[in-house]
């Protein structure tokens, strides 16, 4: 345990800004350590269901709109004959709130329920990615909740997706960027302190630094009122995270300098499973940061900087974005969800699955790049519970049934390649179901009634 | 493996409601499972129909906005089932919008300009970047304060001009003096002695790691990112059944409300003094009313409350407008911000002639849209008087128009929801589950309103669409990019319609400019104009609030006689008990 523990601390240091780029490092210090493959959960969404076929079922079929994900069929479990009645009644910002929390007022989404039990292994407890949530206005300030259009959940509160790759990157993996002008050197003239030194004082000074703001947050907490708390407390846990993230130079284990290289061991390296910061392409169209997107959930998952993430692709009703890259111009992806049922234009119906096969395609580029990555004795895919999964049912506002499936064999707790029959039971169920493959066993997540256990998914 | 199929769908209709942002409703129930509630509404088709068309014998027809023939609305159809609050808001920490954010970090340092560092795009509720509930610090803004903060500092030319030190002063002192003058700036209010010493324990912390001046650098890294300075407080003290705000939380909300930014020195002199009563509120408001930054304020105002802060990511099929190019966005957008200038400073300020003046502004870009000889224009802005059959005020800008509709076509559902919402304060539920909500396509040989109402003979769709679609079919007259068409795929636009369930302007109208001049008539949309600007003001929503609409009915009717004028509805709303006062409960 305690080899473990140590293990774990180096990983973290060596995880730290400037010192990752500068050394590459690989996650098979899980195989060195001889600890079995953390498990990793990963929630993807993408918006306003699936087309609904002849048979009045919505298209899950490998030769229909999951045909991208064909080739991962043997890793996959669709879950058939779930129902949403946390969603009833909901339109597409309602779908969306309750996706994985289970319900319209629920506090904490299934991610942030595992994250608060494991979170702290990792650099990162949780990321929230996104990649064009922000579209559509509407009137859910008043009645629906304010921005029901994110998915994860924290306190109330929805957690804002990093939907900027350039962002994210430096987040994960420090600023590329040549560091801002040097402070001044001492004026007392001399020679200016070693590296080492104004590594020391570059820490002391950030440290002080969130010292100072936490018990600032901390005095302000204490005289704001109950409906204040949850954003002080999101506040407090960016604070917490941006001092992970600091290298103490004098602690054991820790790199030398800020600029890393020498002293520094490297790691072994175990071919083909490279954890690198990935080559951003810098535009901002949805196709490119969709695809630097899942470059980044593939690292943060592969250098083990978090194991708890969620990927949301778009948010449902979404009245900006059209998909020129599919030749599609003449509607946005809302009128796309609605029109695709419209009998008399059967184009529309087209158009929608075109989009929706887009969006299988991008989730099966991140779910290859795991399976693709050996993990211990396996790959990263079998070490995570992947859950696929959508906001409604298809465009219409309709929730029923529910459309989901898992990826991967979440270190042994799934048994992909097959469907798995919900009963007719409620989707919170299927949210305890990635908890519990992640360790994390709860009772009930959302509204009271609508969770009867785990599906044994094994 | 055994592929389990889902269950037999089993049809499910909910209430009677239905809206649709960009969609017309359908004749067809759409299938599906769910059993909780209930058996079809009467008159409308079982499930498992999925692909039948409706059939117009048992399908009653919407009933067509016709004029002189009120439509009929189903009683309490569209009302939100909010329980509605009184009283003052709660005290709540704002946090400030990104552009609140930088125009502080300048003010405070007398910034020309800041490093380009990104900030996280604000979440967005309601239409508005600024409203409390939605605004939080993620991991990600919290890295990018403490970047952009770390970088300002930095660059400060020389700190010993910031904080002077004579030889003979000792450096903490003068620490500790900067830290209370820079402090009080950036916190908006005095340092507390704890506080105060906060700051000056970082620079002597700094002291003996470098020197005088990078100890001065850090105090400002700190201030420019601590929660003091980044969420405006308004949380008030316990005062009898309420909370009052104190003279410097309302400093602030006053100047972040018409200046966008941190309070100036006057204003924090004021607070200081404690003379903000108030009579003294309005002496500010009218001075800051009086300064260039209060044209952006009201310019964000006017942007958010008409959807227009999107404009420039908004896109339209190039094979229909091939015209639209990124210049003719920015012209249009350009045209809303000279006419509400024009109109609300150097005109008669009137929410009337907002929503009514023939008179805007043309260039040769935005010209040929709107059918204005080019002639001698330029790329420059010039007055240009409009025809009264075409044009009215905000609403039937091109602006507006292309913003509300679809990116192949104009969208009468999207716009007719736009004044239902926006203009008369009137939410609507969304359409329940398993309607079948389509799309309007695109159809060569009809105009909108024949596809339209071919699509809505739903007794389930009416009970929303006979508030929605006669007031969007009204601005049929304009296309998907706001050009005035008086045919549609060669026929003539019918661009009748009829405003039902208001409370003065109930009736037949035809084309764009005769609904603006009904809305700029009605007392139901100065209200809500009203309601708007609080929403924008507070950082809330008010349309909830029946302690909100008396506010905005008491302001509206005392401006009524000049025709709403909007500099001194700010003013009055900086009057009203909403801006100073929050509910007790701590």
């Amino acid at each position: 345990m305690s080899k473990h523990f140590l293990k774990r601390r180096s990983l973290i240091h060596q995880l730290g800004a400037a010192a990752f780029l500068a050394t590459p490092i690989f996650r098979s210090v899980f195989a060195e350590a001889q600890v079995a493959s953390p498990r990793r959960l990963i929630i993807i969404s993408f918006p306003g269901g699936l087309a609904i076929t002849a048979n009045d079922l919505p298209d899950l079929s490998f030769t229909g709109t999951l045909a991208p994900l064909a080739p991962l069929q043997s890793d996959i479990i669709r879950i058939m004959e779930t129902s949403r009645p946390s969603a009833t009644g909901e339109g597409h910002s309602g779908g969306m709130r309750t996706l994985i929390t289970g319900g319209r007022s629920a506090p904490d989404s299934i991610d942030q329920l595992v994250a608060q039990q494991i979170g702290s292994a990792t650099r990162f407890s949780s990321l929230q990615l996104g990649v064009f949530t922000d579209a559509g206005e509407g009137m859910e300030g008043l009645f629906q909740g304010l921005i029901a259009r994110r998915i994860a959940y924290s306190n109330g509160l929805p957690l804002t997706p990093d939907q900027d790759p350039k962002a994210l990157f430096t987040r994960l993996f420090g600023s590329a960027a040549p560091s801002p002008a040097p402070l001044p050197a001492p004026t007392t003239g001399g020679t200016p302190p070693p590296a080492n030194t104004q590594a020391l004082a570059a820490y002391q000074r950030d440290k002080s630094l969130l010292d100072y703001l936490t018990a600032q947050l901390g005095a302000i907490k204490s005289i704001a009122g109950t409906g204040e708390q949850a954003k002080l407390d999101q506040h407090l846990t960016a604070l917490r995270e941006m001092e992970k993230g600091l290298m103490d130079p004098s602690m054991p284990g820790a790199p030398p300098t800020m600029t890393g290289g020498s002293g520094t061991p490297p790691l072994p390296v175990m071919p083909g499973a490279g954890c690198t910061p990935p080559t951003l392409s810098g535009a901002m169209d949805m196709p490119k940061v969709g695809a630097d997107m899942n470059q980044l959930a593939y690292q943060a998952i592969n250098c083990d900087l978090t194991r708890v993430l969620t990927f949301q692709w778009m948010s449902s009703g979404d009245q900006i974005q059209r998909f020129p890259w599919l030749g599609i111009n003449s509607s946005h992806h809302h009128g796309l969800e609605h029109g695709s049922m419209d009998p008399d234009d059967p184009s529309v119906k087209v158009a929608f699955t075109k989009c929706q096969t887009w969006f299988m395609e991008q989730i099966g580029v991140l779910l290859q790049a795991l399976k693709n990555t050996p993990d211990g004795a396996s790959n990263l895919l079998d070490s995570s519970a992947v859950l696929v999964s959508t906001d409604m049912t298809y465009g219409d506002h309709q929730m029923e049934p529910h459309v989901a499936f898992t990826a991967g064999k979440a270190g042994g707790a799934f048994r992909p390649g097959r469907d798995y029959s919900g009963g007719g039971k409620a989707h919170n169920n299927l949210l305890l179901t990635m908890a519990k493959a992640m360790g994390v066993n709860l009772t009930s997540i959302g509204d009271p009634g609508m969770s009867t256990g785990a599906f044994d998914l094994s | 493996m055994h592929d389990r199929r889902f269950s037999k769908p089993v049809p499910q209709v909910g209430a009677i409601l239905l809206l649709s942002l960009a969609a017309s409703c359908s004749t067809n129930i759409g299938s599906g499972s769910g059993s909780r509630s209930g058996s079809p509404a009467p008159g409308v088709k079982a499930p498992g129909s999925t692909s039948t068309n409706p059939d117009p014998a048992t399908t009653p027809t919407l009933p067509e906005a016709v004029p002189g023939t009120p439509v009929v609305t189903p009683p309490g159809a569209m009302q939100i089932p909010v329980t509605p609050a009184t009283g003052p808001a709660r005290g709540v920490l704002r946090l400030l919008t990104n552009a609140e954010y930088r125009s502080t970090v300048q003010d405070l340092l007398g910034l020309e300009a800041l490093p380009a560092d990104p900030l996280q795009l604000e979440s967005r509720s309601d239409g508005y970047n600024n409203f409390s509930d939605a605004l939080t610090v993620s991991p990600t803004l919290s890295g990018q304060y403490a970047a952009l903060a770390k970088r300002v500092a930095q660059e400060i030319p020389d700190p010993t001009a910031l904080a002077p030190c004579t030889p003979a002063s000792a450096p903490t002192d003068c620490a500790l003096s900067f830290a209370r003058d820079f402090g009080k700036r950036a916190f908006r209010r005095p340092l507390t002695d704890a506080e105060a010493q906060a700051a000056v324990a970082l620079f002597s912390g700094e002291l003996p790691r470098t020197n005088y001046a990078a100890g001065i650098r850090l105090i400002v890294q700190a201030f420019l990112q601590s929660p003091y300075l980044l969420y405006r407080f308004e949380l008030g003290t316990p005062a009898g059944p309420t909370r009052l705000l104190s003279p410097f939380e309302v400093a602030t909300e006053l100047s972040y409300m018409l200046s966008g930014s941190t309070p100036d020195t006057e204003l924090l002199a004021a607070a200081e003094a404690n003379s903000l009563s108030p009579t003294l509120v309005e002496v500010q408001a009218r001075r800051l009313l009086a300064t260039p930054r209060a044209r952006d304020s009201v310019l964000s105002l006017m942007q958010q409350w008409l959807h227009l802060q999107g404009i420039n990511s908004l896109s339209k099929d190039p094979a229909v407008y091939p015209e639209l190019t990124p210049e003719l966005w920015s012209a249009m957008a350009e045209e809303t911000t000279r006419f509400v200038n024009a109109v609300v400073w150097d005109g008669d300020g009137s929410l009337r002639s907002l929503m009514s003046s023939q008179d805007s502004f043309m260039n040769a870009t935005l010209a040929p849209l709107y059918g204005v000889p080019v002639g001698k224009l330029g790329a420059d802005f010039m007055p240009q008087r409009l025809p009264l059959a075409e044009r009215a005020g905000l609403l039937t800008q091109a602006s507006v128009m292309a913003v509300h509709a679809k990116p192949n076509e104009s969208n009468p559902i999207t716009r007719g929801k736009f004044v239902r919402e926006r203009l008369l304060c009137q939410p609507l539920l969304p359409p329940p589950p398993n309607l079948m909500v389509q799309p309007l396509k695109a159809d060569p040989t009809r105009t909108a309103r024949e596809r339209f109402v071919a699509h809505s003979s739903n007794p389930a769709c009416a009970g929303c669409h006979t508030l929605i679609d006669p007031l969007g079919l009204g601005l049929e007259n304009y296309d998907g990019i706001g050009r005035f068409r008086s045919r549609e795929n060669g026929k003539p636009v019918d661009a009748t319609g009829n405003f039902a369930s208001t409370r003065d302007i109930d009736g037949p109208f035809a084309g764009g400019v005769a609904m603006a001049q009904k809305l700029a008539a009605s007392t139901e949309a100065a209200d809500c104009f009203a309601l708007e600007a609080m929403q924008w003001t507070f950082g809330r929503a008010t349309l909830g609030s029946t302690t909100d609409r008396a506010i905005a009915t008491s302001i509206t009717t005392k401006l009524a006689p000049n025709g709403v004028n909007v500099r001194e509805l700010l003013v009055e709303i900086t009057k009203s008990d909403a801006f100073t006062q929050r509910s007790a409960q701590p």
